[in-house]
């Protein structure tokens, strides 16, 4: 006879914090294709649709790419804030925030007419960790659990921007709830490869910039110990309260961007339905990538490819669209048992029956 | 004289440029259809009756003709389903949606090789035809019905959005039902969406409540129908036969066949001969648009109703003959002329027995 004991490993050795990464990412791969196999898939459907439509073919990859650009900013947005243990439930709201707040620039022609763009990425910054940095302060002040205000921020932005659209900024032209379109000087110029858009460029240099903050700057530094003990951080002299809101403010003008490189650059004026669908996948780059800024861009794009191959799965296989979050989910659940693997230590004792 | 040369030269240059431009699209091998929905294959209504015509398309070709269903009105997304479509050999792009025009336009010029065909689109391109029916058409012998049904002489209607298309719909139906029955107004509501039937409901439900005694949907869904039905209520359905909701009310239906133009369309294109129209409205001569089966009301009134139907066939009458009037008394249209499509696609006023404002 024996039992299992299940104790906490004091620290992961870092083979193994990628081995349970790569064994996680591997199960979920499994039972995915499984599950799609279920569904009436044939392998060699899988391996064209998953492996090479979405990265081998340029309009595939042009898709994948484009999709990568707002669901790295939302997933930097996340990353930011767990780096301070701040559960950042809302990148939609703030997404919108950022969205709304670009948006007032164009329609009220604030600041000159050649800089309008850069207004627009800096207001939609604003806007983004404005609402973000509302909900860190009502936790630091009120102890406002920030998974419960994050998310409802996100409500109060949706139906905000429906106000607005329904109202003061339907276009004058059809009365279709859609904004004025922008003009080309306020949109992100292609970079000649399909849709791809210069809103790659914000992407890649917001996970550089957050890379260099969490990793090499002092912040980064205040953020881990107060990630790791915020009552011993405060008492060695950290400000606690002010890097939870400086990196939480952060993270919400990550969404802010991640809604401006939508307005900007797919859709050239304020359309209706921009914000849905972000906070799963954002919260799914953000754990793919253990929170590291430079892997949330690798993350990001997996999950872009995997939203590519669903759209080729639902029209010409009729799977319904949730298919792809049956996926994701999956995936999510593997890492997290992964992780769990990584975090504690089980063995099986022999029980000795000891005689009298 | 010399620069006369030049100029007399530049111009046969452009005049043989200008056919070349507005030359006929050549498809890459055979056509292979694919079709982009706003709602769902399954909705009822707008998204059915296009349903309808992939369906017929493909046993017209024999070919299976794959769709994405609940696209949304967003430049992106839309771009996205044409991509996937192209990529996978697809060479002409059927979708119906007034919201997707810029994205169609956008993905015309960017391919113009193939064809795209945005059913109540706006835009247009040498590859792209965005044709609509002329649902004021089926709306005024609607209106008539309605008119003759009517013992309140007064009627509801519910709509999307205050769009000329739109527009056109309640103000032909107003005027059908004038003519039928004079005195006869027409209350509209304003939805601001395609489909949302708990609001569709309960605007059915409120006007039925002020005393109409007739519910129009211009809607993508039977909501409104299935109220008027159980307060025992006259209805009149849209975009395809909607008997099924309302069978003891529903005078008829506005219908749409879109695979009446779609299948000889896609018969020219393979041809080499097809160009695109534009944004050109095809109506009950063609049978893309034509009205269910009348029923509920008298034999006589009727063959009045179908007596105007075929004089709509036969190019004798239009239901924007003046004189028209608009909310405000104002003469838009004098006696004696008549309204011409481009100006139809420019309406921006409800007809004096209209009840309601656009906002």
């Amino acid at each position: 006879m024996g039992k299992l004991i299940v104790s906490p490993r004091l620290a992961a050795p870092p083979r193994l914090a990628a081995f349970t990464m790569l064994g996680g990412l591997g199960a979920g791969m499994l039972i995915s294709a499984i599950f799609l196999l279920t569904q009436g898939l044939g392998l060699s459907d899988l391996a064209s649709q998953f492996l090479g439509y979405t990265f081998t073919d340029p309009a595939g990859l042009d898709q994948t790419l484009t999709r990568a650009i707002p669901l790295t900013l939302v997933g930097l947005s996340v990353a930011v804030c767990l780096r301070v243990k701040f559960w950042n439930i809302g990148v939609e709201g703030q997404l919108w925030a950022g969205a709304l707040a670009a948006t007032t620039v164009p329609l009220y022609h604030i600041g000159p007419e050649p800089v309008h763009l850069w207004i627009m990425a800096l207001a939609a910054m604003l806007g983004g960790g404005a609402w973000c940095g509302v909900c860190a302060l009502a936790r630091l002040k009120l102890r406002a659990n920030e998974v419960v205000t994050t998310l409802l921020m996100n409500y109060v932005a949706y139906m905000l921007a429906q106000q607005l659209l329904y109202g003061a900024w339907r276009n004058p032209e059809d009365s279709f709830p859609v904004s004025r379109a922008f003009s080309p000087d306020e949109t992100l110029a292609l970079l000649g490869f399909g849709h791809v858009h210069a809103g790659i460029f914000f992407a890649l240099a917001a996970a550089l910039f957050c890379w260099w903050l969490c990793s090499l700057s002092r912040v980064g530094y205040m953020a881990r110990a107060v990630a790791a003990n915020p009552l011993a951080a405060r008492a060695v002299g950290v400000p606690a309260a002010a890097v939870v809101l400086l990196m939480a403010t952060l993270g919400g003008a990550l969404s802010g961007l991640a809604g401006f490189t939508i307005v900007c650059g797919e859709e050239h004026k304020l359309t209706q339905f921009i914000g849905n669908d972000y906070i799963f996948p954002s919260i799914v780059i953000a754990y793919l990538a253990r929170t590291s800024p430079l892997g949330v861009v690798v993350a990001a794009v997996a999950v872009a490819a995997l939203y590519t191959a669903g759209d080729s799965l639902k029209a010409f296989y009729q799977l319904p669209g949730a298919t792809v979050l049956t996926i994701q989910a999956i995936l999510l659940l593997c890492v997290c048992c992964g992780e769990f693997l990584l975090r504690y230590r089980m063995d099986w004792v022999k029980t000795v029956k000891v005689r009298a | 004289m010399k620069l006369k040369n030049v100029a007399a030269c530049a111009l046969v240059a452009l005049c043989a440029a200008a056919p070349a431009a507005q030359a006929q699209v050549k498809l890459d091998g055979k056509p292979k259809i694919a079709f982009l929905f706003l709602g769902t294959a399954t909705d009822g209504g707008w998204s059915q009756s296009q349903n309808a015509a992939r369906l017929a398309l493909a046993k017209a070709y024999g070919q299976k003709i794959p769709y994405v269903d609940n696209v949304p009105e967003q430049t992106a997304k839309v771009e996205q389903e044409i991509d996937l479509f192209l990529n996978h050999g697809a060479n002409i792009i059927i979708a119906g949606s007034y919201g997707y025009s810029d994205a169609f336009a956008a993905e015309a010029k960017a391919h113009p090789n193939d064809v795209f065909v945005n059913m109540a689109g706006i835009s247009s391109t040498p590859n792209l035809e965005s044709f609509y029916g002329k649902t004021f058409e089926g709306w005024y012998l609607a209106g008539m019905a309605a008119g003759y049904a009517t013992k309140s002489k007064s009627l509801g209607m519910i709509e999307g959005f205050p769009i000329p298309d739109v527009l056109w719909d309640v103000n032909a139906f107003a005027l059908g039902a004038q003519a039928a029955n004079p005195g006869t107004v027409v209350h509209v509501a304003f939805v601001n969406s395609w489909s949302d039937p708990v609001k569709e409901a309960q605007i059915s439900a409120a006007m039925i409540q002020q005393g109409a005694d007739v519910i129009a949907t211009d809607m993508d869904s039977p909501a409104a129908l299935v109220v008027a039905e159980k307060a025992g209520k006259y209805s009149v359905g849209y975009q395809v036969d909607m008997a099924k909701s309302a069978p003891n009310g529903i005078l008829t239906s506005v219908e749409f066949h879109w695979e009446k133009r779609l299948i000889p369309m896609v018969a020219e294109i393979e041809k080499g001969s097809w160009k695109s129209g534009g944004t050109p409205l095809y109506g009950i001569k063609e049978g893309v648009v034509d009205d269910a089966t009348f029923q509920h009301i008298p034999a006589d009134d009727i063959a009045k109703i179908l007596a105007v139907r075929q004089e709509m066939i036969d190019g004798k009458f239009s239901p924007w003959t003046g004189p028209i009037a608009d909310q405000s008394g104002k003469v838009q249209e004098p006696a004696g002329q008549t309204i011409s499509e481009d100006d139809l696609w420019n309406m921006n006023y409800l007809v004096a027995n209209v009840k309601g404002s656009m906002k």
